[in-house]
């Protein structure tokens, strides 16, 4: 009991860091936030740092635009259960070591841990990494295609991402085997 | 009230025994009781109400603790084998049975994976609807190519029972004049999206005969009264079947057979009850019953009747008839001819072909469509192919790119998000279903110390391709990677699975192992689906099959039900078993 109370409270301090560093409104969306923590099982996996930089990874990837980004559906915590709970050892140990590798290139090059840059470097480190090219190598590339597909995942499987940002239909009525296109056609979530 | 027509301990002599509760033994209940005969319907998992029970229905992914991901321990340590499913996932994994509880034994190095549904309706809460006649091209395949032994039917002995069973089920398809696939009686079939209209249109013309046409699925496209009454509406294209569908929009036996079945008051329902053996009685050499351990508290129990089918899945029902030895048949109830467990068929599936199609950027679909277009069988009709007997359908068709596949596709950030957005490439994919021969060698029998918590022999099944069924499955790949490129896809990429990606079993159509055929000495059933030589017990599920064809085998197997079902009271009213 004590080793969860500590986890959930350490999952709430990297919370709070998390929407510091990522510029959100405090107001509206730790709450929103923190209530999610709460439906999160404590026995997670990723530690309180690694927890952060998935989520400020996956807001990179997803970003809030008119419709809520990726931290706004709590991806990272999503993330963090599915790891713990669906994902085969060696998949877990692969996605940690892709945060652990983000994480030495960023202070080798920039003397900071990747969640402490300025938004422009960690752009540009985001550009190098999903290119493959320096300082990253291509060999990094399919750790972060792994990310992002995680990222994809807790995004569009969630109530916003699949009902904002695409088009959510649970009970189509039957199947139309055309339909045109227009500029208001989104993609279907399902 | 509901639960009624439940009986656990019973002392009454019953006119029919049906064991199992899947797509023909709920076609067998349906029959029988509605030709007045008092019924037990016998299954050895736990009851399913239709609606109430489907507990995975109406759930949208982000309500589900693991968005309709296994537990990763659940999955490894109680469904090893049935995660393999396509459509295991955590919305229907309570209808798939627990390795961990029922667990069966393979030879090393020849993995098969056996996908099992262990409640009320069996596997036909989750099976996959696609609903083919075969055509004398198949039953007469065996005769004419000598693997095998001949079937006793042809086409027109069953061609009035398909009509029956698919004016009941509601099959939606095209009448396309076929020889090789017969029609039948059609509700309308589902639309072809932009590409694949395109593309049939193309292919058709280029491959005369053959031709694309819409799969033909026991989903409502429309319903007719005869589904209404059923209390069935049509398909919402949901495409969440495998879960349970309250509309009763697909066929499955909550949906289709028992509603009568429960109608005429005949049926009764013993569940959690697992069928140990036939009961024999060698003074009269009739089938007296069957011998029960209940699921839950491992008691035993006997239940009597005039007749015994069984209709327990084709593997299944086999191990029943092994189990049930005595002094005139220590090998196996029926098993006279000694082909008991013998000749055991999957569908070869896991090759085909796929690539990305070009334009059509201002076409979408709406809806998730329950089936797909389909090219039935060209090989060795008209032309002999050098490499392999017998043949395969392709089925596949056409869909745009959704986030699933965005993270393989350069970028982050607005843009990134924004490309999602907007519905993706198309792209075409045709995957094959091919025959596979039925050999001696390909067989189950009863593990010899090995049990299971009921005290029940494994069943261990020795299974593996031939090298005909392997130069068919590279003939599949080629073929479809050339009809693609023919039909102008780009990128076009062949697949075969390895032995590991796709070992036999999990094609899900295991067939034969019981088979019919015109002489005891080399078959268990005659041409009634009755056995040789107990003439009041019949097996009518896929373990009767003598060979396999093409085809997706549900239809026929329903076909085989109601015809023996009918030749079942007949004979009772004849005083002949």
């Amino acid at each position: 009991m004590t080793l969860h109370a500590n986890r959930g409270n350490a999952r709430r301090t990297a919370l709070l860091r998390l929407g510091a560093l990522c510029g959100l409104t405090l107001a509206g969306d730790i709450p929103a936030a923190l209530a999610a923590a709460r439906r999160t099982p404590a026995a997670a996996l990723l530690t309180a740092d690694e927890l952060t930089l998935t989520g400020v990874l996956a807001e990179l990837i997803i970003p809030r635009t008119e419709t809520p980004g990726a931290l706004d559906v709590g991806a990272h915590y999503t993330i963090d259960h599915l790891l713990d709970a669906c994902a085969r050892a060696e998949d877990q140990a692969t996605f940690r070591a892709g945060l652990a590798r983000i994480d030495t290139v960023a202070r080798e090059h920039a003397g900071k841990p990747f969640r402490a840059l300025p938004a422009v470097r960690q752009t540009a480190m985001l550009r190098a990494l999903d290119g493959g090219t320096a300082p990253f190598t291509p060999a990094d590339i399919a750790a972060f295609r792994k990310l992002k597909s995680y990222v994809a995942f807790a995004y569009y499987t969630s109530e916003p991402g699949a009902m904002r940002e695409l088009a959510y239909l649970p009970v189509p009525g039957g199947f139309t085997g055309y339909v045109k296109v227009t500029p208001k056609t989104r993609t279907w979530a399902i | 009230m509901e639960a009624s027509f439940y009986i656990k301990e019973s002392a009454e002599q019953y006119d029919a025994i049906v064991v199992g509760s899947g797509i023909t033994g709920g076609w067998a209940a349906k029959e029988l009781t509605e030709r007045g005969l008092k019924t037990l319907m016998v299954e050895r998992g736990r009851p399913v109400q239709h609606g109430v029970d489907y507990l995975g229905e109406n759930k949208d992914p982000w309500v589900m603790p693991n968005r309709g991901l296994v537990d990763a321990k659940v999955a490894e340590e109680q469904y090893a084998i049935q995660r393999q499913c396509y459509a295991f996932d955590e919305h229907t994994k309570h209808f798939f049975n627990n390795d961990r509880d029922m667990p069966y034994s393979t030879p090393e190095g020849r993995p098969f994976s056996w996908i099992r549904g262990n409640q009320l309706g069996g596997k036909s809460l989750m099976w996959a609807r696609q609903s083919y006649r075969w055509s004398d091209l198949d039953f007469e395949a065996n005769l004419k190519d000598g693997h095998g032994v001949d079937w006793p039917i042809r086409y027109a002995d069953l061609a009035p029972w398909y009509s029956h069973v698919e004016r009941h089920v509601g099959i939606s398809g095209g009448k396309e004049g076929l020889d090789v696939l017969p029609d039948g009686e059609f509700l309308p079939a589902f639309d072809f999206n932009s590409v694949e209209l395109a593309m049939k249109k193309k292919f058709d013309a280029r491959h005369a005969p053959a031709r694309m046409i819409m799969g033909r699925t026991a989903n409502l496209r429309t319903a007719t009264e005869a589904q209404q009454a059923q209390g069935r509406v049509q398909c919402q294209a949901r495409h969440q079947c495998q879960r349970g569908c309250s509309f009763g929009a697909y066929f499955s036996t909550q949906s289709s057979t028992l509603p009568p079945a429960l109608r005429t008051g005949r049926l009764r329902i013993a569940t959690d009850s697992i069928v140990h053996s036939v009961i024999y009685d060698p003074k009269t050499n009739r089938a007296t019953g069957v011998r029960v351990i209940d699921a839950n508290t491992l008691a035993t129990r006997e239940y009597h009747a005039k007749v015994v089918l069984l209709c327990a899945s084709t593997l299944a029902s086999t191990a029943i008839l092994l189990n049930s030895t005595s002094s005139a048949f220590p090998t196996g109830l029926a098993n006279s001819s000694g082909v008991l467990g013998h000749y055991l068929m999957d569908h070869l599936f896991g090759a085909g072909a796929s690539g990305r199609v070009e334009g059509f950027e201002d076409d979408y679909y709406q809806g998730r469509r329950p089936t797909a277009p389909y090219i039935p069988r060209f090989r060795n009709v008209l032309e002999r192919h050098p490499a392999f007997l017998r043949g395969y359908a392709l089925s596949g068709g056409a869909g745009r790119e959704g986030w699933q596949s965005a993270a393989s596709k350069p970028g982050f950030g607005k843009d990134f998000k924004a490309m999602i957005r907007k519905p993706g490439p198309w792209h075409f994919s045709l995957g094959g279903q091919g025959e596979m021969l039925p050999r001696y060698e390909n067989m189950v029998s009863l593990h010899p110390t090995r049990k299971d918590k009921w005290g029940m022999p494994l069943l261990h099944i020795d299974c593996s391709y031939s090298d005909n069924d392997r130069r068919m499955q590279h003939d599949i790949a080629d073929t479809a990677a050339s009809i693609l490129d023919d039909l102008g896809v780009k990128d076009v990429k062949k697949h075969v699975s390895s032995l590991e990606e796709w070992p036999p079993g999990l094609s899900i159509h295991e067939m034969g192992t019981a088979r019919m055929g015109r002489d005891p000495k080399t078959s268990i059933l005659n041409g009634h689906n009755q056995a040789h030589d107990v003439p009041n017990l019949f097996v009518t599920d896929g373990a009767s099959m003598a060979s396999s064809a093409w085809q997706n085998p549900s239809l026929t197997f329903m076909a085989l039900t109601a015809r023996a079902c009918a030749y079942v009271v007949d004979e009772l009213k004849a005083g002949r078993i």
